[in-house]
Parts: C-alpha cells; sequence; structure tokens
C-alpha cells in the first residue's frame, strides 16, 4: 500500500510537472515549416537581430481547408516570398461547411483578432456582413480589379453597397456523362430533363446489372439547394424575385420538384440511397462505372482521369444541364468560394494583401491545375495553362459566366434549409410537390417578414 | 471436491453459453474488425461494388497516409498530455471533492451534488460561446491548459458520484482512531482514506482518461491550431472537398483507438474490480 | 473531564469542517467558472431577440416570447419526439441487453478477462470514429451489413438504412446501442457481484428456479444499482448530437434531428442566437423534469452524503 500510495504520489507529481511546464513554456516547433508560435493575438514578434535593421514579422492565421497535396501551402510559400515580413499560418477547418460555419461563427463573435482571414462559401458575405464580422474593401480595390472578375462571382460578395470579399474560385453545376454509353446507344446530349429521363431508362434497361441514371447530392444539406434550385430555375420559376419577394410558389416550381421526385420514385433512375448523397457519393457511384448522367461541379474532372479513382477514364463528356423543356434556358448553379477579412483583424493591411494574392492570378492558375478549381479571373479563361488542365472550360464557358446565384440574404441559411426539408418530405413521399412547395414558400414569407 | 461427470443438461447448457458468448463478442467486435480489415485494403477494394471482405491485396498505404498527409503523431502527443492531465486534475479535485463530501459535515452538499448533475443536463454545444470567450480572456486558447481544463469539467460529475460510493464504504473508526492520534484531516485523507480506495481511482482514471481522449466538439473550437490539435479533430481532416478517404480515415481510427484498446486490456482486471469495490452502489 | 473532551471534540469537528469547505473550493471554482456562468449566460440569452443578422443593432428583450413560440414550434416537436423516442428504446434496450450480457460475464468461466476486455471496446471508440464506421458499413453501396445479410438470404433488397425515416431511426438505435451497451452491462455487473451468492443459493434450496430467484432476489437488490445507471443513460442519450449529426445530420426531412442538433443548426447555422439559447433552456428544463423522475433515488443517494 505505502508503495502504491507513493508511486501514485509520484505519477501525480510528474504529470502536474509536465503540465505546468507544457503550459508554460513555448511549444518547440517540430511541425513543417510553415506553422510557428501560436498566439492568441496576432502579434509583432522581433526577428533576429542578425539582418541589418529588425523586421517587425506580421503573422496572419488564414482559416482554411486542409490541404489536399500540399497546394495550398505552396502557394503560402509563394506569398510570403513577395512579401517576406509576413508569415501566413494555414489553419484547416474540417471540410464540412456547417463545421465551419460553426467555427467561424465563436471565433468572430468572440470578436477573436487570432482570425485575421478565412475562406468563405459564395453564399456567406450576406450573413457575415450583416453581423459586421468582416470588413469592406472597397478601398483596396480599384474598378479594374473589380471588373477583372466574373460578374457573378465578385457581386456574391457585394452587400448593402460595399464589397466583403474577393472570390478566389468560382463553380457551376454542370452536367456530366458517359461518352462511351451515349455513343454506344446512339443517343444524343440531353437538352431536357425529361430527354435525360428517357434516355437513362433505355440505357439501364439495356445495360442491366448495378447501372443507374442520374444522380446528384441530394442529401439534406447545401448541396440539395443547389441542384433543387437549378431544377426549379430551368424550368422558369424562382425562389425570389428580383425585387425580394418569395415567388416560389408556381407552377413552374412544383414541375421542377415532380420532376426530380419521379426520377426516385417512378422512373426510378436514381440509385439507392440517393437521398443521402453527398457529391463525393454520387460521384463515387459515376466514377465506379454504374451511371449514366451526373450533375457536379467542375473539380470532378480531374478525378474522373485519374486511373486511380475512377474507372471512366477518357469516357467522359461535360455538357450544360438539361431545361425543364423547349424555350426554357439552362442554368447552373454559381458556386464558389471567397476570401474575407475579419473586422477583428490586427493586421487589416497585410490581410488584404494576402487576400489580394489569393484570389491573385498565380494561386488560381496553381489551384486551376492541381484541383480543377474554376478560376473567377476572366482572363484565365483563354489562359493555355488553364486550358490544358480543363479543356472543357472553353466550352463551357458561356455556362459559366451565366451561373445563377441562389436567393442573396442574410438568412440564407435557414432558407435553404427550409428548401431543404421540404424538397426531402417529397422525395420520401410524405408531402405531395405541390404541398412541399407551398408550405416552402409559406415558411420563407415568414421567415423573410413578407 | 468430488469431480462429478457432466449431465446432458450441463453440456447443452455449456455449450449455450458457448455460442452466445460467440455470438456477443462476434457481434460487438465485428464493426471494429471491419475497420482493420478496411485499413489494410487498396482503393479498388474499398470502393467495389458489391464489398468485398477481406482485401485481396493488403497494403500499409493508408497508415502511411495518415501520418505523411498531417501530423498525426504530434496529434498522438497533444491527445496523450491532455487526456494525462484531466485525469490528474479531475482525480485530485474530484477526490477532495467526494471526501468533502462523504465524510465532512459541511453545510450545501445536496446543492453541490445537485450543481454537479447540472453538468450533465446541459448539452456542451450549447456552453461554447461563453467558454470560448473566457479561455481567449485567460490566453489559454490552443494550450494544453484551457482545453483540459474545459474537459476536466465535463468529466467532473461522474467522478465525484462515483468515488463518492467508494468513500462511503471505508469505515469511519479508521479515520476517528487516526484522529485520536492527532492526525489533520489533511492527513486522514491522504494517508489512510486514499490508498483504500486506490482501486476506485484506478476506475476512474481509466474512465476520464478514455471520456478526454474521445472529446471532440471542445477539442475542435478551443485548439484549433495545427500545434495543440487532437486525434478527434485531426481525423476529420483528412476528408477533402469531396472525397471521404475512407482507406486513410479507417486507418486513422485504428491508430486512435487502439492505445486505449491496449490501455484497456491491460487495466480490464482493475476497472472491474475498481467497479466491485463500491462504484455507484446505494 | 467530560466538558473538555467535549470541547476538544467540537473544535475538531469544527476543523473538519473548515477542511471540508477547503476542499471543495477547487471543484467549486472550477464549476462556477465553467458551467454555472455558461448556463447562466444561456438562459439569460433565452430572453433576447439575437440573431447575428441583426448583431449590430444589439439584443432586444422580448421576455418569454421565444419560449412561447417553441411552443408552436412544428420542427421542435418532431425532435422532441424523436429523442424522446430514441431516448426510451434506446436505454430500454442497453438495459435488457446489458442485463442479460452481465447475468452471463456474472459466471465464473474461462476467457472471463477476455470477455470483459471485447465488451469495453465499443467504448473506448470516440463517437466521431463510430460514426463514420457505421456510416460506412450502412451505405446503400459499399455498406457490408446489407452484403451479409442478403448472402445469408435474410433480405432479398437492400435495406435502406439512411435514407428511410424509421430505418434511419433504426440505424442509429443500433449504433448508440452497440457503443453503450458494454457500459451498462459492466455497470450492471459491478452490481451483481455485490450481491451475496447465499441468497440465491437459499432460495434454489427452497426450491426457486432461477427465474424465480432473478426475480424477487437479483432484481430488487439491483434496484439502486440500475436506477442510477439508467439515470445516467437516459440524461446522456437525451443529448445526443454527435452520432446523430455524422450518420444522418436530422435527415431524411429533419426526421431524424435530435434536440441537440436542432438547437445547435439554430444557434450557429442558422445565427439565431436567442432563440437557439431558448431551445438548449428548453432541453434543460425537459432534463431536470426527467431527472425528477428518479427523484426518489436521487434524494437516497444525497442523504447518503450525509
Amino acid at each position: 500500500m505505502k508503495r502504491f500510495k507513493s508511486t501514485l504520489s509520484l505519477v501525480m507529481i510528474i504529470m502536474l510537472m509536465v503540465g505546468l511546464m507544457a503550459g508554460c513554456s513555448q511549444p518547440s516547433v517540430e511541425v513543417p515549416a510553415e506553422e510557428t508560435q501560436p498566439t492568441s493575438e496576432g502579434e509583432a514578434v522581433e526577428a533576429e537581430p542578425v539582418e541589418e535593421e529588425p523586421i517587425e514579422m506580421v503573422e496572419l492565421n488564414y482559416y482554411s481547408h486542409p490541404d489536399e497535396k500540399g497546394e495550398r501551402n505552396a502557394m503560402i510559400l509563394a506569398f510570403e516570398e513577395q512579401y517576406p515580413n509576413v508569415k501566413v499560418n494555414l489553419v484547416e477547418l474540417p471540410t464540412d461547411t456547417s463545421k465551419k460555419l460553426t467555427m467561424l461563427s465563436t471565433v468572430l463573435q468572440a470578436e477573436d483578432p487570432s482570425l485575421d482571414i478565412f475562406d468563405a462559401d459564395v453564399i456567406w458575405p450576406p450573413i457575415f456582413a450583416s453581423a459586421g464580422w468582416v470588413e469592406p474593401i472597397d478601398d483596396y480595390l480599384t474598378s479594374e480589379e473589380i471588373d477583372a472578375y466574373l460578374p457573378g462571382a465578385i457581386l456574391s460578395n457585394e452587400y448593402k453597397g460595399h464589397y466583403y470579399g474577393i472570390p478566389y474560385r468560382t463553380d457551376t453545376g454542370m452536367l456530366y456523362y458517359r461518352k462511351d454509353l451515349l455513343e454506344k446507344y446512339d443517343k444524343p446530349v440531353p437538352t431536357t430533363w425529361d430527354e435525360l429521363t428517357e434516355t437513362a431508362k433505355y440505357i439501364i434497361e439495356e445495360e442491366g446489372g448495378n447501372m443507374s441514371g442520374h444522380a446528384g447530392s441530394w442529401k439534406q444539406y447545401e448541396g440539395l439547394t443547389c441542384n433543387l434550385t437549378e431544377f426549379i430555375w430551368s424550368y422558369g420559376g424562382r425562389v425570389l424575385d428580383d425585387d425580394g419577394n418569395v415567388a416560389l410558389n408556381s407552377s413552374e416550381a412544383i414541375a421542377a420538384v415532380t420532376r426530380m421526385t419521379d426520377m426516385i420514385n417512378k422512373d426510378n433512375i436514381t440509385p439507392e440511397g440517393v437521398i443521402t448523397f453527398g457529391s463525393g457519393d454520387a460521384r463515387a457511384v459515376f466514377f465506379a462505372g454504374e451511371m449514366v448522367f451526373l450533375r457536379d461541379w467542375p473539380s470532378g474532372w480531374n478525378k474522373s482521369q485519374n486511373p486511380e479513382n475512377s474507372k471512366i477514364v477518357g469516357k467522359v463528356g461535360i455538357a450544360a444541364l438539361p431545361t425543364g423543356g423547349e424555350g426554357q434556358t439552362s442554368y447552373s448553379t454559381l458556386g464558389g468560394w471567397q476570401i474575407m477579412v475579419s473586422a477583428f483583424s490586427e493586421h487589416k493591411e497585410e490581410a488584404i494583401a494576402f487576400a489580394k494574392f489569393r484570389a491573385g492570378e498565380y494561386s488560381q492558375i496553381l489551384m486551376a491545375k492541381e484541383l480543377s478549381h474554376i478560376p473567377s479571373l476572366k482572363s484565365l479563361y483563354s489562359n493555355p495553362e488553364v486550358l490544358e488542365a480543363m479543356p472543357f472550360l472553353e466550352s463551357m464557358y458561356p455556362a459559366i459566366i451565366h451561373a445563377y446565384p441562389r436567393p442573396k440574404s442574410p438568412y440564407y441559411a435557414e432558407l435553404s434549409n427550409i428548401l431543404q426539408v421540404e424538397t426531402q418530405l417529397a422525395f420520401i413521399k410524405q408531402k405531395t410537390p405541390e404541398e412541399a412547395v407551398k408550405d416552402a414558400t409559406m415558411q420563407i414569407k415568414v421567415l423573410l417578414g413578407q | 471436491m468430488v469431480k462429478t461427470k457432466k449431465t446432458p443438461k450441463q453440456i447443452l447448457q455449456s455449450l449455450f453459453y458457448i455460442v452466445f458468448f460467440i455470438f456477443f463478442v462476434g457481434s460487438i467486435c465485428f464493426p471494429f474488425f471491419w475497420q482493420l480489415v478496411n485499413s489494410f485494403k487498396t482503393q479498388v477494394d474499398l470502393f467495389s461494388i458489391p464489398p468485398v471482405f477481406f482485401p485481396t491485396k493488403w497494403t500499409l498505404d493508408n497508415y502511411k497516409d495518415v501520418f505523411t498527409r498531417q501530423p498525426f503523431h504530434l496529434y498522438l502527443k497533444n491527445s496523450f498530455v491532455i487526456s494525462f492531465m484531466v485525469t490528474v486534475i479531475c482525480i485530485t479535485v474530484g477526490s477532495l471533492a467526494s471526501y468533502a463530501i462523504s465524510r465532512t459535515n459541511i453545510k450545501g452538499k445536496k446543492l453541490f451534488l445537485l450543481c454537479l448533475l447540472t453538468i450533465t443536463l446541459l448539452p456542451p454545444i450549447t456552453i461554447i460561446n461563453p467558454i470560448y470567450r473566457l479561455l481567449k480572456t485567460m490566453g489559454l486558447l490552443n494550450t494544453y491548459w484551457g482545453l483540459t481544463l474545459a474537459n476536466t469539467t465535463v468529466q467532473l460529475p461522474m467522478t465525484v458520484w462515483f468515488l463518492q460510493g467508494f468513500f462511503q464504504k471505508i469505515p469511519r473508526s479508521l479515520e476517528e482512531s487516526a484522529e485520536i492520534d492527532g492526525a489533520s484531516v489533511f492527513q486522514v485523507f491522504y494517508r489512510i482514506i486514499m490508498p483504500l480506495v486506490a482501486p476506485g481511482i484506478f476506475t476512474v482514471s481509466i474512465l476520464t482518461f478514455i471520456g478526454a481522449w474521445n472529446q471532440y466538439l471542445f477539442a475542435q473550437v478551443l485548439n484549433p491550431l495545427k500545434i495543440r490539435r487532437t486525434v478527434t479533430v485531426g481525423i476529420t481532416l483528412y476528408q477533402t472537398d469531396y472525397t471521404v478517404p475512407w482507406g486513410t480515415m479507417t486507418a486513422a481510427s485504428i491508430v486512435i483507438t487502439v492505445p486505449l484498446i491496449i490501455m484497456v486490456l491491460i487495466m480490464q482486471k482493475r476497472i472491474v474490480s475498481g467497479m466491485l469495490e463500491g462504484g455507484i452502489k446505494e | 473531564m467530560a466538558s473538555s473532551s467535549m470541547r476538544w471534540n467540537m473544535k475538531k469537528i469544527k476543523e473538519k469542517e473548515k477542511m471540508g469547505y477547503i476542499f471543495l473550493i477547487p471543484a467549486a471554482v472550477l464549476i462556477s467558472v465553467f458551467v454555472i456562468y455558461p448556463v447562466i449566460n444561456t438562459i439569460y440569452l433565452s430572453f433576447f431577440n439575437l440573431r447575428i443578422q441583426t448583431l449590430t443593432e444589439g439584443a432586444k428583450f422580448i421576455g418569454i416570447d421565444n419560449f412561447k413560440k417553441i411552443l408552436s414550434d412544428q420542427q421542435f416537436k418532431t425532435s422532441l419526439g424523436f429523442t424522446l423516442k430514441f431516448t426510451i428504446i434506446a436505454v430500454f434496450l442497453e438495459t435488457i441487453i446489458g442485463m442479460i450480457f452481465a447475468l452471463i460475464m456474472d459466471r465464473a468461466i474461462r476467457f472471463q478477462g477476455f470477455i470483459r476486455a471485447a465488451v469495453l471496446v465499443p467504448w473506448a471508440i470516440p463517437t466521431i470514429v463510430s460514426g463514420l464506421m457505421w456510416q460506412f458499413m450502412y451505405s446503400p453501396q459499399y455498406g457490408i451489413i446489407n452484403a451479409i445479410f442478403i448472402k445469408l438470404q435474410f433480405i432479398k433488397d437492400a435495406i435502406p438504412w439512411l435514407t428511410d425515416a424509421y430505418w434511419a431511426t433504426t440505424a442509429t438505435i443500433i449504433a448508440d446501442v452497440w457503443k453503450t451497451t458494454p457500459y451498462m452491462s459492466l455497470l450492471i455487473l459491478a452490481g451483481l457481484q455485490t450481491i451475496p451468492k447465499q441468497l440465491n443459493d437459499a432460495a434454489s434450496i427452497d426450491g426457486a428456479n432461477k427465474v424465480q430467484s432473478f426475480f424477487f432476489i437479483t432484481l430488487p437488490l439491483l434496484k439502486p444499482v440500475l436506477t442510477v445507471a439508467i439515470l445516467f443513460r437516459v440524461l446522456a442519450t437525451f443529448r445526443i448530437y454527435d452520432l446523430v449529426a455524422v450518420l444522418t445530420n436530422g435527415g431524411p426531412a429533419n426526421q431524424t434531428a435530435s434536440l441537440s442538433l436542432y438547437t445547435i443548426n439554430t444557434y450557429f447555422n442558422f445565427g439565431n442566437i436567442g432563440y437557439g439559447a431558448a431551445l438548449a433552456t428548453m432541453t434543460f428544463l425537459i432534463s431536470l423534469l426527467i431527472s425528477f423522475l428518479f427523484l426518489n433515488t436521487l434524494r437516497s443517494k444525497l442523504e447518503g452524503a450525509e
């Protein structure tokens, strides 16, 4: 007993000492060179007095995505070369957009200056701007710089007359299709949803096995809203009209939702479990060669040509999304990411300089080549390097430049959630499409105070 | 004792128990075994439709990926340190409090125990904002201490309720004789009571350690920077824009869980006997 | 003399009392800083209309309006219904299965140590990890569960584990029960092993069979242990978030959105701080109500502390 007691006390004392030392001392740097001392506030740290004069180092914390293949860190290094007095720390947040939102909300609500710059989804600027969490950057952008960006992309960053961010990539929904299968059965690339459904049914019949027809990311998350709005617009419907009034309850919208639910329940061209699919899940089925059509973002392109991930290398074509019928226009949802500067950053000048670099030519070309991120700068659509990486950009340019934004509102997150839930209720047949559309309309009206 | 031959009924019973155990252990361990097998599979095997059970080709690539794509060894270190600190502090604070409640005649015991229970009633996420602000003011974000204190608070109720049961079982006469000999309250606590509840301490230590190791939300929000990140947060970062790298993630989940399982295996005798000695008795 | 030893006793008691308070200080500090303050803060916020969209305008006091809104909130009712249903079924299953496992583990058999270690495995795995694991197993394409069932011909078509509201609830319950049953069974086992063997032996000599002795001897003696274990499990399951978030994220159509999930979405995703705080307070009150159901046990435990 005595021995146990003294061992226990010894262990406890050691642990407490370790803890104290760990807590008090500066953590040693044993991670990749980019990481340095984290501090709760980005403060100036004096560098070694070996140089002629001490350079004031500025440290920025960049809350962003996980680094896939080292590209983000490469881009940061390039920036640091141009601005030797600035160090940028890449703080990875989980891919899940809502987890990101949780993290960013918490930090910004606490007005914590440890966050300088962060990546924002295309629908966030109104939300963050209305909360007073981000810095307007109009003064730092010339009108030429603003014009250099795709109109849809840069406009997403505008709120009540000011610009709050810069788009570093844009995104737009596209139709992927199996070139080889369409050729085999002598079917054209469909231009209407009905045509797509018929073609899919035919090919499923003929091919047999596990083949399915079409999928998108239809699980209850933002991806569903992206898909849904494309359908609604392609039938001629709207969610909000130009004045911001709710215009959802229309026969066009009902037709759109009906088309989606029929794909699942009537025509049976969607794979099993499509209402739990994120982009990755839908893509996986397509890449395994088990699907004819796929609605996805362009970033799926280079993965589809990689034999490690995909069984359909060389068999993939990309086209604009189908429409609701004759006389309708094809629409794709505007996606993309921007970089925004926190209103509480203590190094706004440097942060904005980094933001401009992140959304500048160098970074965009790099990401285009490595990750199939489509550029938000107009000039890059005729850039040879970019076009080599993504040849479809040339033909898809009209669709990209006309990508349509989702309803802009500070209450967007809740609005989107209403659309998601009601659509899913229609998917699982708990409501008819009419009921779903009507209920959604009513709820959104209440939300926006109309 | 005379060794009697087993009657057919007894043989049947044994058989029944054996079958039950296989089912029991099998269904419990199957998901874990499935993870283990998956961590050695290549991409092709992982995403084959329909799924294959054993890998057609065994590979260590996933494990390599776990440690190269992120500094997982750093996360392991952080998790270890934080879980240890939480355990030590929780046991210390918890046993002091338990002793005070079960052995001294202070007022407000009921209030205190109720407050403890309150902790378990509110989902942690709803109090994350105030805690973040608080730690930021104290400069404890992205440190070992900040997350430790937050985790300790969450583990405290279970600790106190558990240890209380152990303390109650010790006969008062031991204390009284020590007091008559002139020992102070603290001496009685430290030299007499604590060694007697050693099994209980072991049990609670393991529970606390595992609880702190598995903590996700606080770890994500309070220690977002890489340098103090824990393994539970690290595993969510393998998922990139549109892919779920099941291979890497199953491998990472094995890496996260194996230390715990080893610890459980070593300590399992102590855990159960620790609970036997009084854990949640009346 | 009597009076001086009485004075010595009084002094001792006073000293003990003082030390008792001192012993409590660390815990009390931790709790008041990290729990009491945030909880009061949350409850305070629930009386305001505060959204991040109108953050710059500040919080507006609206009394109990948020709570009135909750009572007519359809999603709240759905979430509450789901959470209650989930909690009752999950804890019930955990207890029954845990009891069976405990009874079996109580017998001295070979590999006892191994069994106990195996039993602890699910509970040692972080919820984040086990959630992902189950998600993979339930996957319509890569799910091993459907594959095995179909191979063994238990079912013909794949079960829509996560796409159907009923199956999604079932799937989540299975995942949760898998994780927590081992823990329950150990708690019960601990209780079983404190019951003197003589009682059961005496009963069988008197002619009672196994079932009778279980119900009339074992179970009543287990009651204290069982009640506390069930209480803690009920409170923990009521707060379920991690598992649901990973497996279904509340889908399909928010049918599996637990109260915590709904609260978190409201608070963080929609940025409705005031209403989110009200939902949290409501959850807190309901949990408090539930624990009152166990009041008798609580009372005796608190009294035992005297």
